[in-house]
């Protein structure tokens, strides 16, 4: 209920006025009523007028500004009481104590819901923040745990070879730890420049590409990988060019990396389509894009549901230690948010997984 | 001092089993290779019927494809199978280090040095 209340008044707790503006405004309206008021000799009704001016001071200025016009509405009923025609003055009292009370009342208690539907609105925003904040800490906790262990074991290969290097005998062991060594140090470069990539990725060339051209590099790439694997690369292009703007040597790797996956899902064998559509798809402000798609089916054995969630996250992998870095998914990720696309991703165990790239379509060209 | 009759040095990562066997080595002759857990299972099962437990020892990474080197430890302790165990981890948790204590096992965190690897190792085998 109390989220209901505040949808309502969500926009009304977004103050477009200033407190001092409110009561200003508050303090016109009730003059403006008492002149009616005097003018007319309406008093009941325009008692009730004198409402609007404080509900709207209240809600806009708080519970102070509230009271102080509540003030003013009866002073002005008092005056008006005063210069009207001679009534008792004692009936004349009681009445204006009572409507102040009841003027009161109503400020006091509208001042209290608008700071309970703003404290609510408050304590939501807290919720929001610290749950954004965990989920911050959560993909830290990733990269600290996953940049420990995927550096660490390096490291420890090419310290241990060092104090090895004293005991070895002879000259073939000690070009073996050597070999080692570089072969461990070039593996820690390239998990940082992935990790570089995943940050930072500023400064790419942008330029108008065909989408088919851009699929076709990266499959006819792996082809050469699929048919070791025993699996088969399909490959279906639009007839026409489907024209977008971007990066194709970052667009090449998503797709080769995505591929990839797949291809290393089939342990057994199997078939990769790999098929370029155009899509339209509603973005966040509700209006129709169209993009350009590659859809990229594999017949593996699908993602586990608990960690379709994580697949983009980095360091995130299911493969064995040394095949993959876990920063592959990751890494597309980030290149295609720099296009303004998305990767989309449907998977159902034991069938097969369906990766979706989307890119806007360059429709100037 | 000799060695075991057989050793057997687990780890997913290929450079780390080459790291523990040389430095393992010069110590003792008859090593063998483990890459996941389903591997560290099966050569156990082949030591469990060619030798006496007090003749094995293993050194082994928790964290593997297939099972942990914790679980299938906790099979042959189970089965009542207990070769001397040394084992290798990036993350020592605590309640590692008491189940794996429990075991009769010892602990050693990663990163390591050979000459403390080297040196836990003699000293699991001695016990």
């Amino acid at each position: 209920m109390s989220g209901e209340l505040e949808r309502l008044f969500e926009p009304q707790l977004r103050p477009f006025i200033s407190r001092r503006a409110a009561v200003i405004i508050g303090a016109a309206l009730t003059l403006l009523v008492g002149l009616g008021d005097y003018v007319t000799g309406a008093d009941i009704a325009f008692t009730m007028l004198y409402l609007v001016p404080i509900t709207f001071s209240t809600w806009y200025g708080g519970w102070p500004a509230g009271a102080a016009i509540s003030v003013l509405a009866t002073v002005c009923e008092i005056a008006i009481a005063v210069v009207s025609p001679a009534v008792n003055v004692l009936v004349v009292l009681w009445n204006e104590v009572g409507s102040m009370l009841m003027f009161l009342a109503l400020a006091y208690l509208l001042a209290r819901l608008r700071d309970r539907l703003a404290a609510e609105r408050d304590q939501k925003r807290v919720i929001v923040e610290q749950l954004r904040h965990a989920d911050r800490l959560n993909v830290i906790g990733t990269l600290a745990a996953g940049v420990a262990h995927e550096l660490g074991t390096p490291l420890n290969v090419i310290s241990g070879s060092a104090e090895l290097l004293n005991t070895a005998k002879t000259e073939a062991e000690i070009d073996e730890m050597a070999q080692i060594i570089r072969d461990q140090a070039t593996r820690i470069s390239t998990i940082i420049r992935h990790l570089l990539e995943f940050g930072r990725r500023a400064g790419a060339t942008v330029t108008d590409l065909d989408l088919n051209d851009v699929a076709r590099s990266s499959t006819s790439l792996l082809a050469a990988t699929a048919r070791k694997q025993a699996c088969e690369i399909l490959f279906e292009p639009m007839p026409v060019p489907v024209p977008i703007r971007g990066n194709s040597s970052e667009l090449e790797q998503v797709l080769s990396n995505v591929i990839l996956n797949a291809l290393q899902a089939m342990q057994g064998g199997g078939k990769v389509t790999v098929r370029l559509g155009v899509t339209a798809r509603s973005t966040i402000g509700g209006t129709e894009r169209e993009f350009g798609n590659v859809m990229i089916d594999d017949t593996g054995p699908g993602i586990a549901p608990q960690d379709l969630p994580r697949i983009f996250d980095p360091f995130f992998t299911t493969k064995g230690v040394g095949e993959g870095t876990g920063l592959g998914l990751s890494v597309s990720y980030g290149i295609v948010r720099d296009h303004d696309g998305a990767i989309e991703v449907d998977s159902s165990l034991g069938r097969g997984t369906r990766f979706t790239v989307l890119v806007p379509l360059n429709t100037a060209a | 001092m000799s060695g075991p009759a057989r050793l057997i040095v687990a780890d997913d990562s290929r450079e780390m089993r080459w790291l523990i066997r040389s430095t393992l080595r010069p110590w003792s002759s008859q090593i063998v290779e483990a890459a996941d857990g389903r591997e560290l299972f099966w050569e156990l099962l082949r030591c469990s019927r060619a030798y006496a437990e007090r003749d094995v020892l293993v050194v082994t990474d928790i964290c593997m494809p297939v099972y942990s080197g914790l679980d299938v430890l906790e099979v042959y302790d189970e089965l009542g199978y207990h070769p001397s165990t040394v084992v290798v981890t990036s993350f020592p948790a605590e309640r590692t280090q008491t189940l794996v204590a429990r075991m009769g096992g010892i602990l050693i965190p990663k990163p390591f040095t050979t000459s403390a690897l080297r040196h836990v190792v003699e000293h699991v085998w001695r016990a």
